[in-house]
């Protein structure tokens, strides 16, 4: 399955928007674009729980770290693409600071490893 | 009556493992018939809706919802809102989850007595979008317990209604079914959202208390709900025919193989983003990992984690979905339960889609013998078309734009206008 970048389009839930898109649905824009010549999906979600750091967005898949970045900015696009594949690639998610592109590492907000009650 | 048939669909019925391609026919509110691979069904007379092999499926259904809930960061602020403003809040969070793919919804406790009450007959007067709506009640409560934000000296509005003693109970219960609600629900433990009050795993209710709540309810037809961490808390709702059962978290062995033995007669709710979510993405508002582990949450979600895969083992109905309304998951993210679901709880996909319609739709049912969460005919025509295969991949229902048309009982809440994938094809 390819990988997925969850993006929240409500950010910055607190902006007024009648000026024009939100600041998640800019980035999701432009990562919706990047993605077309990589085997990455883009999910437009409501809410990544990151509201008082606007500009959220996070890599998750079954069985692996939920990775999420916060105070995102369109520039780090392509950052978070390379993030992306990376975390694809990997069995686990379980990416090193050092792994994630130099411009994103103060961004991540979140890693959170894989929890499960009992070995499956 | 209006007619439609969906055509090229691949379809999930809501219990099946596998998708099916073939057709669907709706007439006025209600599936008409369902054609079978090879079939085709007669469209004379019919709009026709060619989903080009997109998945057709039930509607989502959140059995336990608070459309009420306004995205607050504590039991007590969630009602800290004029009624006025509160009412319009509610409006828009049913319109919002109707957008998300739930076509119904178990209200499991309102933040004020009537809101709930006032939302859903305007939704079923087709004034307002929102999901088919059973009211809930405000959280009844003993003095202490978990919702109960008052002080000495300091009266805090709160959702909900302190009583003690069975007296005060019944005269509640049936002041609130004179208000129109569907279903009473009680908090018959404690919880770590009311840290340092009363812990997850007390039970503040005599069964005195318990058993007047429930014969009252039950005398006059109202279904019941209880807020039931504790071992104790889940064998009263046993014992006292509590239908749904929200969080079971400390239930141990015994509990779980007497509830397997009257496992017809309950839902289970977990609700466990209130535990994943606080636990582990609450930290922008001042609730770490530590600071969860201090409250008792982390317990819970780690315990809940453990009873839920032995009830699910068991064949008892776990059911996803609950208590969104806080701020670190908040409305519109309810789907997210599925992947929390399969992660946590070891559900394979189909399994959790089939408790999130299937097993939704006979939970929102009840006795009253309606037929919902299952493309089968005869049933609601509550359906949402998806881009893509959501056994496969259950992220799709988090994206409302992978969500290509949503009808309740055959009216489309959101028109079908062609497949993302076919134009990305296209432009390509």
């Amino acid at each position: 399955m390819a990988g997925r970048i969850f993006v929240c389009v409500t950010c910055d839930r607190a902006a007024n928007l009648q000026a024009g898109q939100s600041l998640g649905s800019r980035i999701a824009a432009k990562l919706e674009s990047a993605a077309i010549a990589h085997d990455i999906s883009i999910r437009r979600v409501e809410c990544l729980n990151g509201c008082p750091k606007p500009g959220n967005a996070a890599l998750r898949d079954l069985g692996k770290c939920v990775i999420r970045f916060h105070r995102l900015e369109e520039k780090d696009v392509a950052g978070l693409m390379e993030a992306a594949e990376l975390y694809d690639r990997s069995c686990d998610g379980n990416l090193s600071l050092s792994q994630i592109p130099a411009g994103l590492r103060d961004k991540v907000s979140t890693i959170i490893p894989p929890i499960y009650a009992e070995p499956r | 009556m209006a007619r439609i048939l969906f055509r090229n669909a691949l379809i999930f019925e809501g219990t099946c493992p596998q998708l099916v391609p073939g057709e669907v026919l709706v007439s006025g509110e209600r599936i008409e018939a369902v054609g079978r691979p090879g079939e085709t069904l007669p469209a004379e007379g019919c709009e026709i809706v060619d989903v080009g092999f997109a998945t057709l499926m039930p509607g989502l259904i959140n059995t336990h919802a608070h459309l009420t809930y306004n995205n607050g960061t504590t039991v007590a602020s969630l009602t800290a809102l004029p009624v006025e403003e509160h009412v319009l809040l509610t409006m828009h969070n049913a319109k919002l989850a109707l957008d998300m793919g739930f076509t119904a919804a178990i209200g499991a406790a309102s933040a004020k007595p009537r809101l709930d009450i006032v939302i859903r007959n305007e939704i079923n007067a087709g004034k307002i979008p929102g999901p088919r709506l059973l009211a809930g009640s405000p959280e009844l409560t003993v003095t202490g317990g978990l919702a109960d934000d008052n002080r000495l000296g300091q009266k805090h509005p709160s959702i909900s209604i302190v009583c003690d003693g069975p007296e005060e109970f019944r005269k509640t219960v049936r002041m609130l079914i004179r208000e129109g609600v569907d279903l009473i629900k009680f908090n018959n433990s404690g919880d770590s959202f009311c840290y340092p009050r009363m812990a997850a795993w007390d039970n503040p209710m005599t069964d005195d208390e318990v058993r007047a709540i429930c014969e009252t309810a039950n005398n006059i037809g109202k279904r019941l709900a209880a807020h039931a961490h504790a071992d104790s808390s889940v064998r009263q709702c046993m014992k006292y025919g509590v239908e749904f059962i929200f969080h079971a978290t400390f239930a141990s062995d015994e509990t779980i193989e007497q509830l397997e033995r009257v496992k017809d007669r309950h839902y289970v709710s977990p609700a466990i983003a209130a535990r994943y979510n606080t636990t582990y993405e609450a930290a922008d508002w001042g609730i770490t990992t530590d600071v969860a582990e201090m409250i008792g949450n982390k317990r819970e979600l780690e315990e809940g984690i453990k009873v839920m895969r032995k009830m699910h083992a068991a064949g008892i109905r776990v059911l996803p979905f609950g208590d969104y309304g806080f701020a670190w998951l908040p409305h519109g993210t309810e789907s997210r339960d599925l992947e929390h679901f399969v992660n946590l709880f070891g559900f394979a996909p189909w399994e959790v889609l089939r408790a999130a319609t299937a097993w939704g739709g006979e939970a929102w049912a009840g006795q009253s013998g309606e037929k919902l969460g299952r493309i089968e005919t005869g049933y609601l025509a509550d359906l949402i078309v998806v881009d893509g295969n959501p056994l496969l991949d259950l992220s799709l229902l988090q994206d409302r734009n992978a969500l290509l048309a949503i009808m309740k009982g055959g009216a489309f809440h959101k028109r079908f206008a062609g497949r993302a994938v076919a134009a990305e094809m296209a432009s390509i």
